[in-house]
């Protein structure tokens, strides 16, 4: 079958270009540990955790808790998904587990899911008693389960936001307590999300539950993984791409070369009619077709990251990542530690360290070899100079 | 307006009424993309999660249009017809209240395509039961099931429809479903990017492909045009784009590269005209249309509000509304944002300050030329510039054409006339690239006192100044440009704005659309180099 331009939702069994170095080392990581799995937006994480879920042996219970603002709802929404589950293995968990859960009135027909929900977010029943029966029942089977938590971190900082932080440290510290009180357990946690756990807990002031999960992190594609990727999309949706064109594209991207902003490439090219005659007609295509994705709306992928820099900083911090952005995106060849120092004399250097290294582990920028700080992806930066000129 | 043209026009408003054969017979607007999305559903097998898709386009980009050309080529393509059934969602919704409402539409558009009655979602209406959503949505697939195919629901206005269900948890849930459950893909059609699919902690983020019906440029306007005159075998029209270019240019212009307004305007080329009359017929087709517009505005500061940003045309911002108004910025920000969220205005993106105009461009001309009693005069200067720019004729080409006139059999009085003419524009031609700042206020003055004689002065003046220009001598066109008094300024208004914002390019923002398209024009044509970028 064809590999489809999927642009939105995850790409997903065909559609999915394979990561087989993240793969094995999340599936490998999960035998023994939980893992947490984080990345900005658009990087194709999801993808990954969705195609873990659909080639392992083990059950995988797949959930977006982006929109559970109550650990109770994270609760149910586990149980529901696991009686969902209709592989063989799965059906039986959810069977032998079933009658070992009388306190957790989860009324498991779609129907109800609403109403459900709805009593949680009033009535706020004693969640954790609902957690520990569910886990003391899947500890008991001894029967392998991993639960891929997508958007983790959002829910925590919505928990904190709408109940308040003793509740979101209420949730960490259970789960906290569930992976120390039972190392022999099979069940594990991939906590997967787009924006950093530690951003979160270091807003909400909460401290010592995230620090013992395994990290693994989304590489980008290589430039060669890159072009064999753009050119066999191209063939398979009819797209008449030259190697050259493919190649300078990929090139403009800069480091960050994630599936999707190959993916992009691709649904502009089908919109074209365009076949350029020579090198310089090639070059001025591929040109065109960089900027109206990156400086045009079209770019949610740095709109995202741009707007998100104010849910990860207090005031102090966010003017400060904007300098440093503005002085990264000013220099071609990227800005040093001394010119970053020189130009935030004012602030804090613990401060100015901190949101360095925010930035670079979520994605704004790199540092290649050590030296200077660059933006991470050419997207991402001329987004950034353009939104910077108006 | 003939009743041929009235049909015309109501069929662009409405495209549901045409017949598919005739739609699809006509359709040569969004090929393109109609070909791409038929692929799309065609790759949305039943084995893996569906691509679902948004069409992103101002009013009269085509999305309606498109919309139907999807439904009728999915019916009419036995292989397509085969798997898929097109639902297709009335373009204005207002009866969605929450998610209940959105299924329950689904099922009765379901049930009268199976002819199934009595109607079990009037039944579900009527008894209105706890789970009403759920219950809908079941028994929408159980009928769908017994199809044996899968729904393509095409749903006009979605960011209406997901805004009214209103509801943070059931949109979630209809992500889910749509993300897994490949019994239906989506295709939705908006006017902008909306909330609900383009910030971040909305249930639709990032969720759909999205295809931009974007305004034509030159190049696939005049490619359309063509295309569409030799569809209607109109040689009228296609003599009109080769012999009398400034008319199609003007098109262009006015209509903004909307297709509505080009459709509209098309009607006007296949007659005899020129640009002044081209626009009274132009906005006389659209009277019956546009007349009641600003009277369904049952708010009295609803109608104040918009009426004071169409008599300014070019986009305002909440301080030049305010002191029109005379009402506080918080009042004023409030009425903008009511007419912003309903379609009517629009905001102009690139300044640091927030901008709005009327989304409906040929509606503000209209209410300039017919409502607006200052406003005729406003846009007089935009027809002869355009005339003067894009007739593409030069000084040789105009004293050409008066000595062929001179040399005619003509009555004493219009020779004198033209002789006088004649003198006028070489004592220009001579005078105006060493004494700029002495005669340019003559030369315009003369053209402002009689403007229906001076036309070809006019024209002869805007060449030379344009040449002066881009034999680099912008900064001394501009300072006399400046100098000038403003009804003679009006005249040249476009280049000066061209001077003026190579200098600083923010005033392109603050200028309307149409008149930004010109100056781009005349910017690009003094740096023929460079591109300028249009917003």
């Amino acid at each position: 079958m064809s590999r489809r331009i999927v642009l939105g939702s995850p790409a997903t069994k065909d559609d999915y270009y394979p990561r087989d170095k993240i793969s094995r080392k999340l599936r490998l990581a999960l035998e023994v540990e939980h893992v947490l799995f984080l990345g900005p937006r658009r990087t194709g994480k999801t993808s990954v955790v969705l195609d873990l879920r659909e080639k392992s042996v083990i059950p995988c219970i797949f959930l977006d808790v982006e929109q559970f603002s109550h650990p109770q709802l994270w609760i149910e929404a586990m149980v529901r998904e696991l009686s969902r589950y209709t592989d063989g293995a799965g059906e039986q968990i959810f069977k032998k587990i079933k009658s070992g859960l009388p306190n957790l009135q989860i009324s498991l027909q779609i129907q109800d899911i609403t109403a459900t929900v709805q009593s949680a977010e009033k009535t706020q029943p004693d969640w954790r008693q609902s957690a520990d029966a569910l886990f003391a029942a899947l500890h008991k089977l001894a029967t392998p389960v991993w639960f891929l938590v997508d958007e983790f971190p959002i829910m925590i900082d919505l928990i904190a936001k709408q109940h308040g932080v003793f509740l979101a440290e209420d949730t960490l510290h259970w789960l906290r307590s569930l992976r120390q009180q039972n190392t022999d357990s099979p069940v594990r946690f991939l906590l997967s999300g787009s924006i950093g756990l530690d951003n979160v807990l270091r807003r909400h002031n909460i401290r010592g539950v995230g620090n013992d999960f395994r990290r693994e992190e989304l590489t980008p594609l290589t430039a060669e993984e890159a072009l064999k990727f753009a050119l066999s999309l191209a063939e398979d949706n009819h797209i008449a791409l030259q190697r050259e064109m493919a190649e300078a594209y990929i090139k403009r991207l800069g480091p960050a070369i994630f599936p999707f902003f190959i993916q992009l490439f691709m649904a502009e090219l089908q919109n074209i009619d365009i076949q350029p005659a020579d090198v310089n007609e090639t070059l001025a295509l591929v040109e065109q077709i960089y900027q109206s994705i990156a400086l045009s709306n079209r770019n949610q992928y740095a709109d995202n990251m741009r707007s998100r820099l104010k849910d990860m900083f207090n005031e102090v911090e966010l003017y400060v990542a904007k300098e440093i952005l503005g002085l990264a995106a000013g220099n071609a060849s990227g800005v040093s530690i001394t010119d970053i120092r020189f130009h935030l004399n004012n602030a804090e250097a613990a401060e100015v360290e901190y949101v360095l290294e925010v930035l670079i582990h979520d994605g704004y920028l790199h540092r290649p070899q050590q030296r200077k700080y660059g933006f991470y992806s050419y997207l991402l930066r001329d987004y950034w100079l353009e939104k910077e000129k108006s | 307006m003939t009743d041929e043209v009235r049909e015309q026009i109501q069929y662009l408003y409405n495209p549901q009424r045409f017949s598919g054969r005739q739609l699809l017979d006509e359709f040569i607007d969004r090929d393109r993309h109609l070909q791409n999305i038929l692929e799309i559903v065609r790759q949305n097998t039943a084995d893996r999660p569906q691509q679902h898709v948004i069409l992103i386009g101002a009013r009269g980009m085509g999305k309606t249009t498109l919309l139907c050309a999807l439904r009728h080529s999915v019916e009419q393509d036995a292989g397509l017809a085969a798997q898929w059934l097109p639902i297709q969602l009335a373009e204005e919704q207002n009866n969605f209240g929450d998610l209940a409402d959105f299924w329950l539409e689904c099922l009765t558009i379901l049930e009268l395509a199976c002819r199934i009655f009595p109607s079990v979602a009037e039944q579900l209406r009527l008894d209105n039961a706890p789970q009403l959503a759920t219950r809908a949505q079941t028994e929408f697939y159980r009928l769908l099931d017994t199809t044996g195919k899968r729904a393509l629901l095409l749903v006009d206005n979605i960011q209406d429809v997901l805004a009214d269900i209103n509801d943070g948890l059931a949109l979630h849930q209809l992500r889910a479903l749509w993300m897994t459950d490949p019994r239906m893909t989506v295709i939705g059609a908006a006017p902008s990017m909306f909330g609900e699919i383009s910030e971040m902690d909305q249930a639709f983020h990032d969720f759909f492909r999205l295809f931009y019906l974007d305004r034509l440029n030159r190049n696939d306007f005049e490619q359309y045009l063509r295309q569409y005159a030799q569809l209607h075998g109109d040689q009228q029209v296609l003599d009109v784009i080769t012999n009398k270019p400034e008319r199609m240019e003007a098109l262009r212009i006015m209509s903004g590269g909307n297709f509505r307004l080009i459709k509209l305007g098309y009607q006007v080329l296949r007659e005899d005209g020129d640009l002044y009359q081209d626009l009274e017929k132009l906005l006389d087709n659209v009277t019956p249309f546009f007349r009641d517009i600003i009277k369904n505005f049952r708010a009295k500061e609803a109608r104040r509000t918009f009426d004071a940003i169409a008599r300014h045309w070019d986009p305002v911002s909440v301080d030049d509304i305010r002191r029109d108004l005379r009402q506080p910025s918080n009042y004023v920000s409030a009425q903008i944002n009511r007419l912003v969220k309903e379609g009517f205005v629009e905001v102009v993106s690139g300044d640091k300050v927030k901008r709005y105009q009327l989304s409906e461009r040929l509606y503000n001309l209209y209410y300039l030329w017919r409502i607006d009693r200052d406003g005729r005069k406003r846009l007089r200067w935009i027809i002869p510039f355009m005339q003067a720019f894009y007739c593409r004729k030069d000084f040789i080409h105009w004293s050409r054409k008066l000595e062929k006139e001179l040399s005619a059999s003509i009555s004493e009085d219009k020779r004198q006339q033209k002789l006088q003419h004649l003198n006028a524009l070489c004592e220009a031609s001579d005078n105006l690239k060493f004494h700029w700042q002495a005669v340019l206020p003559l030369a315009a003055a003369k053209i402002a006192d009689s403007p229906n004689d001076a036309e070809n002065l006019r024209i002869l003046l805007t060449d030379l100044l344009l040449n002066e220009a881009v034999n680099d001598h912008k900064h001394h066109v501009r300072v006399a440009l400046e100098a000038l008094e403003p009804a003679s300024q009006a005249i040249f208004e476009p280049l000066l704005i061209a001077l003026q914002a190579e200098q600083d390019r923010s005033i392109l923002y603050r200028i309307a659309r149409e008149k930004r398209d010109l100056v781009l024009d005349v910017m690009q044509r003094i740096n023929p180099s460079e591109e300028p970028k249009r917003q």
